[in-house]
């Protein structure tokens, strides 16, 4: 008897089959597998799934899924999602970015995304480097790292995500490692299920331009506590947060954001008499 | 992750290491054909063949556990309830070790790490339960991937190490966005 | 060449901060209306965003009017507090009453040289002597005196325009209007009013391009502020609402143009509205709705540019931006109303293009259409609605961008099963798998070319009159103008014009200019922008006569009636 009853949907049966350009061992593989895992688990039919991207390693990911998808723009995948959300609020939206799309480009769109409290999950595979281009250092890269375009380190100070997610407003904020499958699939299935704008951040280790990335492995842990449901708790833990916290922070209950587009539009209506002397 | 697969395996029931135990081979099925392809489009055909080899030999185990398995109701759980000590099953290949230039030897030496950490588990349940079903099917998969782990070693003994320079490539990354 | 046209009367109020001009200026246009008239009015302010000078320039006519005329009949200061900064909208000449407070500061050297008739009237004196009058009520009264707006009619856009203040503050207006008119004696030519008026509706460009946008199904609107374009998202945000659709603001105009995307991709026909910035930075989002095929109505209601320009003024200039702004060969629909009745079918069409053609349609209106509010018949209603050909039994074989004959593929809409594939800024093949071969993205350019330069646009490229072999082209707020000095021109050089206002501006449409310049020896391009950029786009896409003149100029004066009648007749007559 096999563990998986004939009719439901496997984790494979959200995959589209193209492979993917990322490199071989490239973190981007596991979160892949975590999220078709995480709406395996909801059981999501794949054509009522949209995910939304920007450019970056990370936004290769909507073409590798047998969802619906956009690879939009540098920057521009939350404003993207929410448009999407808002016209179809009966599809779930995943945003899927790096952390140079994310954190930088696309920096402002985060705050507003959560300021809204749109109903969307937005996954960030952070690897604390631009990929894609070749290694410059991205908002979450250490001020000494040294790279070409900025030898011996920027000497500026990390973007820090999940402050910045908490502080404007999102109403679920949780880190994963892409080692993790298990967790990061568990981690993912409730950022879906949870309403308002969930954020989780993904430590994915770039094998290419970070391979002192290997050790995360061994770095990651569990918080030391549970989430909380309380914002200030979240931010007074988030402050002594080592970056290697793996886990949910915060699972608010604050309203969702409640402008959306009606299923059967009204065509009938009729604004002429506003203008009528 | 810091749970010891000690702690974990005095709970498992003879159905739920049945499921377990299938589990971590589709895993391992899965991830070596994942493995397998990403080495084909990268033209590392020797690992390539290495990994579909495995996929193979994870197969035909998982077809055996299914066979043992056949008039067992097996639970279901979902894919973060599954009780093993680790990030990631205990066959499943380490990210961390996979490079597009990797040699057979490297291949087969996380596979092999693979083989003696699926082993260990078997292990570790056979010795703690206290259940006779439980600790007769744990010596089985335990004996099994004992015997995978000695075919590991042979296949590796085939292959010399790496040379100083086996990821060197006069190429820099191509950048494609 | 200036005649003054009889059934039309100009008059300015002028006034610094808190007189209230343009308030008063609405209520005359009101009035006006109720009486049957026409008419159409804009504002002029000074730098102050309180307390500066502020002029409302209205215009009363027996038939529709659409820019204002080269002069004005009465110009009324309130006061001459920094005027010189807005009297350059403001043309007076010897037949022209100017009115002037005796208690104020004297007339302006530049206005009373003109040989105007200067008029004493005591509004500050007059208001005081009403409890709770003020001057803009008495200076309502006495201008809509002198048009020949009956007292009654003048009562009621008063009670009308300040009901919710109380019975008191509109009896108190009411009275000072009286005063003001008490004090008039008509000497101007009075608008012979038509008694069977039939109904009138008052009405701004940027709010008749809203309700285009609602007609034709517009269902979601993101809106980032920005003058002069805000009244359309301000306008449509309540009513997308009751239309069962949704606005959303953005936070910036990046977010924006992408929300109007993704709702698109969606399903919903979606639209934001900008000015020249603003265009400038939904550029690459443009970009990214041509290629990965997503229907997307941008209104850009131009001002005078480049960069932040002179924002309370039009001008015609992001002509080269909308057309050529794309990066990459990137074929996409530019229209632009020529009127701000026009606004309403223009939109809607762009609505109809746009889910037609999956692919991003930009309306250059302007801030001369967008903020006058016009009193103009009422736009009827037309059929014509957003229509994208979709994708709902989805075959294995199915090809989001497969290759069709008229060059539009099938879309399927998420939710349908079946059809999932990812939309893509990255150039893809008809699978939409991304591709950097030459075969798929010479196939797709073709495609993305082809339905854009085959669609059916109808009559609706242009508005053509007259059949001379004396062409005009003109689009946008100048075309209006044009229309009207045509109707200034004595017959005989009326007969040799032809006008073509263009309202499809992108793409070129050969076949149909060339139709409509059979037979044409001369031709001349009227615009408002510095480099004549119509001018050079025609010289670049059309085969035109080979004599072609370009008559052009920046804002923020725009042209008007008259001066283009002169203009016209010595280029007829040379």
């Amino acid at each position: 008897m096999s563990a998986v009853a004939p009719c439901k949907l496997k984790a494979s049966d959200y995959k589209s089959g193209t492979k993917p350009v990322w490199c071989p061992g490239c973190g981007d593989y596991h979160v892949l597998a975590s999220v078709t895992k995480a709406v395996a688990a909801l059981q999501l039919a794949p054509e009522n799934i949209a995910v939304i991207s920007g450019i970056g390693c990370s936004s290769r990911l909507p073409a590798y899924l047998n969802s619906y998808g956009f690879h939009g723009v540098h920057g521009r995948a939350l404003p993207l999602a929410t448009g999407l959300k808002v016209a179809r609020p009966d599809l779930t939206v995943i945003c899927a970015s790096g952390d140079g799309d994310g954190f930088s480009i696309g920096g402002n769109h985060l705050l507003h995304a959560c300021r809204r409290n749109i109903d969307i999950t937005y996954i960030v595979m952070d690897n604390e480097i631009y990929g894609m281009t070749k290694g410059q250092p991205s908002p979450t890269t250490a001020p000494d790292w040294d790279t070409d375009l900025a030898p011996g380190g920027t000497g500026v100070s990390p973007f820090h995500p999940l402050v910045i997610a908490l502080a404007s407003g999102a109403n679920f904020v949780a880190r994963a490692f892409s080692g993790d499958v298990k967790g990061t699939t568990r981690t993912l299935a409730e950022a879906i299920s949870h309403p308002g704008f969930s954020f989780v951040q993904i430590l994915s280790p770039c094998v290419t331009f970070r391979p002192d990335q290997r050790d995360w492995k061994t770095k990651v842990h569990p918080p030391p506590v549970e989430f909380t449901t309380d914002a200030a708790q979240a931010a007074r833990r988030v402050m002594t947060d080592d970056g290697f916290n793996i886990g949910v922070l915060y699972k608010g209950s604050r309203d969702k954001y409640n402008q959306s587009v009606e299923r059967e539009v009204n065509f009938e209506c009729d604004f002429d008499g506003e203008f009528l002397v | 992750m810091s749970k010891s697969a000690e702690t974990l395996a005095q709970h498992f029931t003879a159905p739920e290491l049945l499921l377990h135990a299938l589990i971590i081979e589709l895993e391992a099925v899965q991830s070596y054909k994942d493995l397998a392809e990403q080495m084909r489009e990268c033209g590392n055909k020797d690992v390539a063949e290495l990994f579909e080899k495995m996929s193979v030999l994870e197969a035909e185990h998982a077809a055996k556990i299914r066979e043992e398995a056949k008039d067992v109701e097996l639970p279901e759980l979902a894919p973060w309830e599954y009780r093993w000590s680790g990030l990631e099953p205990p066959e499943n290949i380490d990210l961390a070790g996979v490079h597009y230039l990797m040699t057979p030897h490297q291949a087969l030496t996380l596979a092999l790490e693979n083989e003696v950490s699926a082993m260990a588990f078997f292990d570790a349940v056979a010795h703690d339960t206290a259940d006779d079903k439980v600790r007769s099917f744990a010596q089985e998969f335990a004996a099994d991937e004992r015997q995978h782990v000695a075919w590991m070693k042979d296949w590796l003994a085939k292959y010399p190490p790496p040379d100083d320079d086996w990821d060197y490539d006069p190429d820099p990354p191509a950048a494609i966005d | 060449m200036t005649d003054r046209p009889a059934h039309s009367f100009s008059v300015a109020l002028l006034g610094k901060g808190g007189t209230g001009v343009v308030t008063a200026g609405d209520m005359l246009l009101a009035a006006a209306a109720r009486c049957g008239l026409y008419g159409l009015m804009i504002r002029a302010v000074g730098p102050q965003i309180r307390g500066g000078e502020s002029a409302a320039l209205v215009r009363l006519s027996t038939s529709p009017v659409d820019c204002l005329d080269d002069r004005f009949d009465v110009l009324l200061g309130i006061d001459w507090k920094h005027a010189e900064r807005i009297l350059g909208d403001i043309s007076v000449d010897a037949d022209s009453i100017v009115v002037t407070d005796p208690a104020e500061d004297e007339v302006p050297h530049s206005i009373s040289a003109t040989g105007a008739e200067i008029r004493n009237l005591e509004m500050a004196g007059l208001a005081e002597s009403v409890t709770g009058g003020r001057v803009n009520m008495v200076a309502l009264g006495y201008v809509g005196c002198l048009a020949g707006i009956s007292e009654a009619a003048i009562s009621h856009a008063i009670e009308k325009n300040i009901a919710v203040k109380g019975r008191a503050a509109v009896a108190a207006s009411v009275a000072a209007a009286k005063l003001g008119a008490a004090s008039a004696t008509s000497s101007v030519p009075t608008l012979a009013v038509r008694k069977e008026a039939g109904d009138r509706w008052m009405i701004s460009g940027n709010h008749a391009t809203g309700l285009g946008a609602i007609r034709g199904g517009v269902r979601f609107a993101a809106a980032y502020p920005i003058t002069p374009a805000t009244e359309i998202l301000e306008w449509l945000a309540p009513r997308l609402k009751d239309a069962g659709g949704a606005l959303t603001q953005a936070e910036d105009e990046l977010a924006s143009v992408n929300m109007a995307i993704g709702a698109s991709f969606g399903g919903v026909p979606s639209l934001t509205a900008t000015s020249g910035p603003g265009l400038s930075l939904m550029i690459e989002g443009l970009g990214l709705a041509v290629c990965a095929e997503i229907p997307l109505v941008v209104v850009n209601v131009m001002r005078v540019g480049p960069s932040t320009g002179i924002p309370t003024k039009p001008e015609q200039s992001d002509f080269n931006a909308a057309v050529y702004g794309l990066h990459g060969d990137a074929p996409h629909i530019v229209v632009a109303p020529t009127s701000v009745s026009d606004c309403v079918f223009t939109t809607q069409w762009a609505v109809h293009l746009a889910e037609a053609t999956q692919a991003p349609v930009i309306v250059l209106s302007d801030q001369f259409i967008g903020q006058a509010n016009v009193v103009a018949d009422p736009i009827p209603a037309i059929a014509f609605f957003a229509k994208r050909k979709l994708a709902e039994n989805v075959a294995a074989d199915f090809e989001r961008h497969a290759i069709t004959a008229d060059g539009i593929s099938p879309m399927p809409l998420p939710g349908t099963r079946g059809g999932q594939y990812t939309g893509d800024g990255l150039e893809h093949s008809a699978g939409a798998k991304p591709s950097g071969s030459i075969g798929d993205h010479n196939v797709q350019l073709d495609k993305r070319a082809r339905k854009i330069a085959n669609f059916d646009y109808g009559q609706h490229w242009a508005d053509i009159e007259g059949d001379g072999e004396l062409a005009i082209v003109s689009w946008g707020s100048t075309a209006s103008v044009v229309r009207e000095a045509l109707q200034r021109l004595p017959d005989d050089l009326a007969a040799k014009l032809k006008l073509i206002s263009m309202r499809l501006l992108l793409p070129a449409r050969q076949d149909e200019m060339a139709a409509a310049l059979d037979g044409v020896k001369r031709l001349i391009v009227i615009e408002q922008n510095h480099t004549g950029q119509l001018y050079r786009f025609l010289r670049a896409w059309y085969d035109l006569p080979a004599d072609v003149d370009t008559l052009h100029r920046p804002g923020p004066d725009v042209f008007r009636p008259g001066e283009v009648a002169t203009k016209l007749a010595q280029w007829c007559r040379q």
